[in-house]
């Protein structure tokens, strides 16, 4: 089974680096998309079958705490991981994103040979290499 | 944050070029001029009403350099807009990096900015040297500002 994913984030840079690293580490990607913000990323959700979202936290026009909130409130989207790479660190922040129903978070910068074990992890995959994902998501 | 910014900011970059980018970081205490082009981008901390700006310069050659890594891109495939947001989102990752290792909770990132390409030393002030193979490639400040300006 592949997965669809959709890339939010405002640096077009980080999306394609995202993206390689998806492709180089095994992660099985399906389809995938790229939104510059949460706005774009709402309009993406609406006419597509996506099974991950890949999400920057602070962008402009909308910001993923701000879509977070958005796609939870819809009803639709219940199931959907959402799944926070960025640069912040307050924990108090990330708390607040895990309460809003965020599936877990990365820290930016990050090792492109590790997001393939801890996404995989968030679809229910076993990808052996011992990685465990907690509430407190995975800093790396 | 005034007084201590210096170690915790060679961790951030080292962290962020050595992850991201593939190139080791080498940190020179010696200021020298830059005397070739360069690019610049900032970000904000802000707490309150306090704000301090990050600002990262890289020469041409050197900032080509990394995003060629980041990119998986000959240098010469490397566009003029690659190399923009290649800037920012470099100065975003040392941003969230330095401020994780300050433990200053309280303080926020803002969204990162590329401000000019210029040919002259001109607005640039001390900082925290970068170099390779002896030559100076970039150069990061951290410097007290204004909220709106």
């Amino acid at each position: 089974m592949s997965y669809n994913v959709l890339i939010v984030d405002d640096s077009r840079s980080m999306r394609k680096v995202i993206k390689k690293a998806l492709n180089l580490s095994g992660f099985r990607l399906g389809d995938w998309w790229e939104a510059e913000n949460g706005r774009q990323a709402l309009d993406l959700l609406e006419s597509n079958w996506i099974d991950l979202v890949l999400c920057d936290l602070h962008m402009p026009v909308m910001n993923g705490k701000d879509f977070l909130k958005a796609i939870k409130s819809i009803g639709n989207y219940d199931d959907l991981p959402v799944v926070f790479i960025t640069t912040e660190s307050n924990q108090e922040r990330l708390g607040e994103l895990m309460a809003l129903g965020a599936t877990g978070y990365m820290r930016k910068p990050f090792h492109p040979e590790e997001i393939c074990s801890y996404l995989s992890g968030i679809m229910g995959e076993d990808h052996g290499n011992g990685m465990v994902r907690t509430d407190e998501g995975c800093d790396f | 944050m005034e007084m201590e910014w210096c170690a915790p900011m060679k961790g951030a970059i080292s962290e962020v070029l050595e992850t991201m980018f593939f190139e080791m970081a080498e940190f020179d205490r010696t200021p020298a001029p830059f005397d070739t082009l360069y690019l610049k981008s900032t970000i904000g901390l802000t707490r309150a009403d306090r704000v301090f700006h990050i600002t990262f310069l890289a020469t041409e050659f050197f900032a080509r350099s990394l995003g060629s890594n980041f990119l998986s891109k000959n240098r010469d495939e490397v566009s003029r807009e690659d190399l923009e947001d290649m800037m920012r989102e470099l100065a975003n990752m040392i941003g969230g990096s330095f401020l994780s290792r300050m433990r200053e909770q309280d303080w926020q990132l803002q969204i990162p900015a590329f401000i000019s390409h210029k040919s002259t030393d001109e607005g640039v002030r001390e900082g925290l040297q970068l170099s390779r193979e002896g030559r100076r490639v970039g150069m990061v400040s951290v410097e007290q500002g204004t909220l709106h300006g």
